[in-house]
């Protein structure tokens, strides 16, 4: 009795399981779903390019210190 | 044709070992020469400062004078000038971009990005199963309303469709 208890549980689990997944993945293949994978990647791409920008000044910003820097040390051949 | 390449490549080494050996001597004779910068009085005699940071536009610009260089005037860059060269050259802006993708593929970076895109994909979907069902709630009349229009156990009402022909 336990034992089919047992099965029944899991039988049912596993059946819910694989019904919410197929639903999702029906859902994924429509073409609603489509319209809002990309509209997903869309977002995405716009974080990665706002990510992409924000490294590229920071690392922009680093040069043109390290280059003021070393335009603003005085020389031997500035001293009067 | 190969012996001849490879006599090319093995003089190329060589002058590149030799420009490094140079560079390298010139920068450990030069390095000398800006130590002695300190100052010549004991630093307890030195009045006392107060160090205040420079922003970068207020920091005095060094300006070279213009010289006459074979008859010809030449004008030296301002630093503005120079680190925009810098900035623009191919190599440096290769780098510069390498370093925004290193930036942007960081893990963290990374997954903020992909939790971005799964909640905006979990959220549309949400939003458009929920207009669904509010559609077709809205469709079709509630149970509420079927209650209240019959009663248990009354069938739907059918159109009638009369066979009487009334002279």
């Amino acid at each position: 009795m336990r034992g089919r208890t047992v099965w029944f549980v899991a039988g049912t689990a596993a059946g819910v399981y694989a019904t919410a997944k197929a639903r999702r993945a029906a859902y994924r293949l429509s073409m609603p779903g489509l319209v809002d994978q990309a509209a997903a990647a869309g977002l995405g791409w716009r974080a990665f390019a706002g990510e992409l920008r924000n490294g590229m000044t920071q690392y922009e910003r680093e040069v043109a210190d390290r280059l003021d820097a070393h335009m603003t040390t005085p020389t031997e051949s500035d001293a009067p | 044709m190969l012996s001849v390449t490879a006599v090319l490549a093995v003089m190329a080494l060589a002058a590149a070992v030799v420009a490094v050996r140079a560079a390298r001597r010139s920068t450990s004779v030069e390095a000398p020469e800006t130590a002695p910068d300190a100052p010549a009085v004991a630093p307890e005699r030195l009045p006392s400062a107060v160090l205040v940071p420079l922003d970068a536009d207020d920091r005095p610009a060094r300006v070279l004078a213009p010289r006459h260089v074979e008859g010809r005037v030449v004008v030296p860059p301002t630093g503005q000038q120079v680190v925009g060269a810098a900035l623009s050259r191919p190599h440096v802006r290769l780098a510069i971009l390498i370093h925004g993708l290193t930036y942007a593929l960081r893990p963290e970076s990374r997954d903020r990005i992909t939790a971005l895109m799964r909640r905006e994909y979990r959220r549309r979907r949400r939003e458009r199963l929920a207009a669904g069902r509010r559609a077709v709630r809205t469709a079709r009349p509630s149970s509420d309303a079927w209650m209240a229009e019959s009663w248990i156990g009354e069938l739907p009402a059918r159109p009638r469709t009369s066979t009487r022909v009334e002279s």
